[in-house]
């Protein structure tokens, strides 16, 4: 079975349509800990009634113990922005290599809490930062103490306690580099560390709020039910800062889209489906149906696409109904149809829910996603030759008429204040002589122009000493033989470019779910909802809680 | 004695110095590979930053006197691995201000193996990372309330 085109899976359409599945990390990584049986422990907790306070959370894997170093604060209202350039939050913490001294937690004290203006050692895998919902935290510390539990329709609206404004690895502002800890079994797939570092801190929020509901109500309070414990993630704010990122790491982006596009042929390939996965799917479908009826946003395009998606469920739930499990080669044609009957949505929903009940043919893929971007351009290619290359892989960059204005509107930069990544207006504004190197498609057309101005038989190495403004195109180019899926095909600084549909695609390979776009440049998102807690990762739940419905729903 | 800057990891050295090329007036192909090697060397305590800091005003100085000999002081050796591949010695016969740090470059880039900082971070010079940093900053784009506003996401206060 062949994989999916990249001219139709790197397209931002579809990119921006993206769910999580079983391979995406946080689901790697909690199916880790269960199978590694991590041992997790609170090594000091001293929070007051107001939840202020220093806190170290632990973690023991077979062969190396992390420890999460939390400094919880007070912080007036007027000062809560999940910005970058925010200055204070409500709480700040490490992931740190080991168990942190009583001298590392006082240094940490004089520079966590400044995040961006703290200096780091290499002993600190993870910086980042939190601030509390508004709407939520009070909400369920007061009820608990009170003895009552929270109510569920705001917990369901809101999703999480706390959510993160940053999350901070691979040796900003001193702390490690990923270098220090790849070798690790735990830390060789993608984002483990970080993705490590937010459960941790969303099992925090949750003791947070109890020992605040303890401390307020005494005797009294309430012990919050276990299974909205399990519903509550942690929510994040997501800005522009992802879509640089993929832009600079194109062999790793590469390397996920492999996995998952091998993981969907796989399962396309089964010739017959079991009983057993017939009835994961259509258990996963139910789930994903529940979860959908929750799943509420104030973004009117994505609202119209949340109804189109409950629809297109419904023509799923039917062929599969027809398919599944007595048809042969029932999930190919159960993707054929959908991806002719179904919005994009749909297509990447039944992706998602197709990998669901194939753990054993498809987990293997999401080990070891890890790829190093340092490479060098084979100088010795000819031009004739990379031209050819160019035109077979980047025609859709070629197919843009850069003439026009409209086709590089906007540039992307970098702002002087806390480096906050940020989309301008070419001709309004100041600053696209500083632009990141964002426009790949307009680089590889002009890269283009100069390799056809050349004999085809000069050697590469030596257009580019006379013209090494080409250097950054040419090793895109190089790049895109062995590495189908390493570039988005789309302008990404033309008019109408919503980065939001990057940022999604790369959270949905996160694990996060429930996509709040709150404008085209940024989006609220949740993560390790319904993911079991440290004390439960024995339990049948280890596995299935991506898209995870309310509490009681699936009863 | 110089006061020493940091502590800096690889990665930070390299973002940070990638820009600063880039800002001096390299492309920025050239600054990224450029900037890549200067993280590995530092961390292996192998580089003369003062050096390092006269190469990055000899390539401005060659940008705006549009003198092809300075414009390549760093540009060509940054393409040092690539030529180091294409055409063995073209690199060295090259007309560059320092052939010394060119070659180190290209060595840094062309070795295998993970490169580790030491535990406590790298070090560097105070008065030579004032000069990174100060063609660092040359590459971030000075805010104004509108791009603020409309430049990125989430609101400036939030209440949710």
């Amino acid at each position: 079975m062949e994989l999916r085109d990249p001219d139709r899976v790197m397209r931002l359409e579809r990119m921006g349509a993206a769910f999580p599945t079983r391979l995406s990390f946080m689901r790697s990584l909690v199916r880790r800990m269960a199978r590694e049986r991590w041992r997790f422990e609170k090594l000091r907790f001293d929070v007051d009634e107001n939840g202020f306070g220093t806190s170290v959370f632990a973690v023991h894997t077979p062969e190396w113990t992390y420890s999460l170093l939390i400094f919880t604060h007070d912080l007036p209202p007027e000062k809560r922005t999940d910005r970058v350039i925010a200055e204070a939050w409500d709480a700040t913490f490490n992931l740190i290599d080991g168990v942190p001294s009583d001298a590392d937690i006082e240094r940490l004290s004089q520079n966590t809490p400044r995040q961006e203006a703290g200096r780091f050692t290499q002993k600190e895998l993870v910086l980042a930062r939190a601030n509390r919902s508004v709407r939520l935290f009070e909400h369920v510390v007061g009820r608990l103490a009170a003895g009552q539990q929270p109510d569920i329709d705001l917990v369901v609206q809101v999703g999480y306690l706390m959510r993160t404004t940053a999350v901070y690895g691979n040796g900003k502002f001193g702390i490690a580099d990923r270098a220090r800890i790849e070798d690790r079994p735990e830390a060789r797939g993608s984002f483990q560390i970080e993705m490590l570092a937010v459960y941790m801190f969303r099992w925090f929020t949750l003791e947070l709020v109890q020992q605040m509901a303890r401390a307020r109500g005494g005797e009294d309070a309430a012990e919050l039910d276990p299974e909205t414990a399990r519903y509550l993630g942690i929510g994040n704010a997501t800005g522009l800062g992802m879509a640089p990122f993929l832009a600079r790491h194109p062999r790793l982006v590469d390397r996920w889209v492999v996995a998952r596009e091998t993981a969907l042929a796989r399962v396309r390939a089964i010739t017959s489906a079991s009983d057993a996965s017939a009835a994961l799917f259509h258990s996963a479908l139910k789930q994903a149906r529940l979860h959908l009826v929750d799943w509420r946003v104030d973004d009117v395009q994505q609202t119209e696409r949340i109804t189109r998606l409950k629809s297109d469920l419904n023509v799923i739930a039917e062929i599969a109904g027809m398919l599944l499990p007595g048809e042969p080669a029932p999930w190919d044609r159960l993707y054929r149809i959908v991806a002719l009957e179904c919005s994009t949505e749909g297509q990447e929903l039944l992706l998602s829910l197709m990998l669901e009940p194939h753990g054993a043919l498809v987990d293997d893929l999401a080990e070891d996603l890890a790829a190093s971007e340092h490479w060098q351009v084979d100088g010795e290619a000819t031009c004739g030759e990379t031209l050819d290359l160019l035109q077979s892989n980047f025609a859709w960059a070629l197919a843009i008429d850069f003439a026009d204005p409209v086709a590089s509107e906007h540039f992307w930069y970098y702002s002087e204040e806390k480096l906050e990544p940020r989309l301008g207006r070419r001709i309004e504004e100041p600053g696209a002589d500083r632009e990141m190197p964002l426009a790949i498609a307009r680089d590889v057309k002009a890269f283009a122009g100069a390799l056809q101005a050349e004999d085809p038989d000069t050697p590469l190495g030596a257009l580019l000493v006379r013209q090494p403004e080409h250097l950054f195109a040419a090793q895109r180019v190089q790049l895109s033989e062995l590495h189908p899926y390493a570039e988005i095909r789309d302008n990404l600084i033309a008019r109408g470019i919503r980065p939001i549909d990057i940022l999604r695609f790369k959270l949905a390979l996160f694990g996060a779910s429930r996509f709040d776009p709150k404008s085209d440049l940024w989006t609220r998102i949740s993560m390790y909802q319904g993911a079991p807690l440290p004390g439960s990762l024995d339990g049948p739940g280890v596995e299935g809680w991506s898209l995870s419905a309310r509490p009681g729903a699936a009863a | 004695m110089n006061s020493l800057a940091g502590p800096f990891s690889i990665s930070e050295i390299e973002f940070h110095a990638t820009r600063a090329v880039a800002a001096a007036g390299a492309p920025f192909g050239v600054a990224a590979a450029t900037g890549r090697a200067l993280g590995l060397l530092a961390a292996q305590d192998r580089l003369h930053w003062d050096r390092v800091t006269a190469a990055l005003t000899a390539l401005a100085e060659g940008k705006t006197a549009a003198s092809m000999r300075k414009s390549v002081a760093l540009s060509a050796l940054a393409a040092g691995p690539l030529m180091a591949i294409a055409s063995g010695g073209m690199l060295v016969g090259r007309d560059i201000d320092d052939p010394g740090l060119a070659r180190l470059i290209a060595s840094a880039l062309s070795e295998e193996g993970a490169v580790l900082p030491p535990v406590g971070g790298i070090r560097i010079p105070e008065t030579d990372w004032a000069v990174i940093e100060a063609w660092f900053s040359r590459y971030l784009v000075p805010t104004s309330e509108a791009s603020r506003l409309s430049g990125a996401g989430a609101g400036l206060v939030d209440t949710d």
